[in-house]
């Protein structure tokens, strides 16, 4: 089984949010994307069960190189890192243009990715990257049975939870829930630095959109505490909730 | 005249709220800046739906297009992609407009792909500039917005969130067209099972108001409460990461980060520290009003108005005084 796991290094969101000009500061800490951690988790699974290959690949800055040695200590074999000197965060179809014309040279049967990055919150990557290859593609699974032959997963759809089956070659983007994420022990990070990790330069020429602006959100709220005991607790908010407006329908 | 697209999701036959608000803005938009509206609807069986096509002919489309199949009646992403960008093929929109629901979005990013355009997810507001999008959307876990612009003058995309835009209701009935659909839709991904939310019965996307609780509802049985007092108000259940972990409710009632991004105009969070997590699905509620025991508790320095307090006590209280005041009308 030849898997590909597509992977993202996002600021780190337990931290304040720093921003210089129109993009994050880079002095700000960067971590693996959370749901990506289970993608990589999902495709060790997946190779130990069926044997075969994991290849990770990154498209990002210099410092995106952490999140590739993390998913290489994880278990991954081989990582690719598309080097870019510019910051293309906010367009996920140069993203995914890019990444299909990397993926397109490497054998495949899987391709997994997160269900969504925590910074720009869109999850398109997945679904896109599928798009251009013309292949299947379930988003934000939380369960996944493979063989050989035919895929059985579960997914988080609007009104419930959706079993389907399909045929590979597919993308699977995966939420949390699909796995348990064991803590990785030192040898295992020691040992990432010896694995192969590649670094290919690219430039993001063809862009779909361009910030205008990127602004913090002041914290406005009040942070009033209500007196009183209970009961005058309870008629000061429903008093609130009368004036809001929310009583009249 | 440049088209702006819009795809209408029904479900159960009936157009979703957000399908309205989409359509609503779609109107303002093709207004201001003289554009026509087209609507496209997939589903089985139009005529077992009495009303529905009146009901669609108003709100603000000047024409729809009916897509009819029993192919339809389950959403399958391979299908509902195929129909959609095979129309989109044919009308080379200036702008597609979707709801941003699970659904719209995976379409998003088909029709993004496909015609190799802009993809804004989940707007809370959008314009056009010039002949580009300009859209805002919230990211960075709900901390920051971001204003990014099209550089593409077609195809340009976007899923505007729920409970944000106002619907229309207009003079004029739009013109509905049949689609001829191909008889032979097939996909490699087949539908095997589906397991419908069981609890929270209102969806938490779109709901005016959200009762959440987490770790200090102490059990699952104690969310009781919280459903008595969503539903005075015909709101919703949600739930932290902290109740969801420990299998107090489901996954799809989680509200924050790994959860959903909700944006009701009341939220009122019962039993919950307040981690960044959380915080990061509720910055976009109008008023947030917190429910705790302890009063150093993050999730007061979040909220609009904090009770610190017994939620096993203010919020029957609570339910029972709305209650009283609904019957006074």
């Amino acid at each position: 089984m030849n898997i590909i796991v597509c992977v993202k290094q996002v600021p780190d969101i337990e931290k304040p949010v720093k921003i210089a000009g129109k993009v994050i500061d880079e002095s700000s800490d960067f971590v693996l994307n959370p749901l990506d951690e289970h993608a990589i988790q999902q495709a060790v699974i997946v190779k130990e069960k069926l044997g075969g290959k994991i290849i990770v690949l990154t498209l990002g800055p210099e410092r995106a190189k952490q999140a590739l040695l993390r998913c290489l200590a994880r278990g991954a074999d081989e990582a690719i890192h598309l080097k870019t000197d510019n910051d293309c965060n906010f367009d996920s179809t140069a993203v995914s243009v890019i990444l299909a014309e990397k993926i397109k040279t490497l054998p495949f049967d899987i391709i997994f990715f997160g269900g969504k990055a925590v910074d720009t919150n869109s999850g398109d990557c997945g679904v896109q990257v599928a798009k251009i290859f013309g292949i299947p593609c379930i988003p934000e699974i939380i369960k996944l049975e493979i063989d050989n032959e035919k895929v059985v997963a579960v997914r988080q759809v609007d009104n419930g939870e959706e079993m389907v089956e399909c045929s590979l070659q597919a993308v699977f983007t995966c939420q949390k829930g699909i796995n348990e994420l064991s803590i990785l022990p030192l040898p295992k990070i020691m040992q990432a630095k010896r694995k192969p990790l590649k670094v290919e330069d690219v430039c993001v020429n063809n862009r779909f959109s361009e910030i205008i602006d990127l602004e913090v959100l002041p914290n406005k709220r009040g942070g009033l505490i209500l007196e009183g005991n209970p009961e005058e607790q309870v008629k000061r908010l429903v008093e609130i909730f009368k004036k809001q407006g929310i009583l009249r329908e | 005249m440049e088209n702006i697209f819009v795809f209408i999701e029904l479900e159960s036959g009936a157009i979703t709220k957000s399908g309205i608000e989409v359509l609503g803005k779609a109107r303002e938009l093709a207004d201001k800046y003289s554009k026509q509206v087209v609507g496209l609807v997939l589903g089985n069986d139009f005529n077992n739906f009495a009303g529905l096509l009146d009901c669609l002919a108003r709100l603000g489309a000047d024409e729809f297009l009916l897509a009819e199949s029993d192919k339809f009646t389950d959403y399958n992403s391979e299908i509902y992609g195929k129909i959609i960008c095979g129309e989109i093929e044919k009308l080379k929109p200036q702008i597609v407009l979707l709801g941003s629901s699970k659904i719209g979005k995976e379409l998003a990013a088909q029709i993004s792909a496909k015609f190799l355009s802009c993809c804004f997810q989940d707007c809370v507001d959008i314009d056009i500039e010039g002949d580009f999008l300009k859209a805002k959307r919230l990211v960075l876990a709900g901390k920051a917005f971001v204003t990014l612009k099209s550089k593409c003058s077609q195809f340009q995309v976007a899923t505007l969130r729920q409970g944000i835009f106002q619907p229309k209701i207009i003079g004029k009935d739009a013109e509905i067209t049949r689609m001829d659909v191909p008889a032979d839709l097939v996909s490699r991904i087949i539908r095997k099972e589906f397991t419908g939310r069981t609890s929270g019965k209102v969806s938490l996307l779109g709901a005016k108001i959200i009762v959440s609780g987490g770790r200090g509802m102490k059990s699952g049985e104690n969310f009781k409460i919280l459903e008595e007092l969503a539903d005075v108000f015909g709101g919703a259940v949600g739930a932290s990461r902290g109740a969801v972990d420990l299998e107090f409710r489901v996954f799809d009632d989680q509200v924050g980060l790994t959860g959903k991004t909700v944006s009701p105009q009341i939220y009122i969070a019962c039993g919950i520290s307040g981690a960044p997590q959380h915080l990061a699905g509720i910055t976009q509620a109008k008023f947030i009003v917190a429910i705790n025991k302890d009063s150093g508790a993050p999730i007061f320095k979040a909220a609009d108005m904090g009770i610190v307090g017994d939620l096993f006590e203010i919020v029957p209280l609570l339910t029972k005084s709305l209650k009283n005041l609904k019957g006074e009308k």
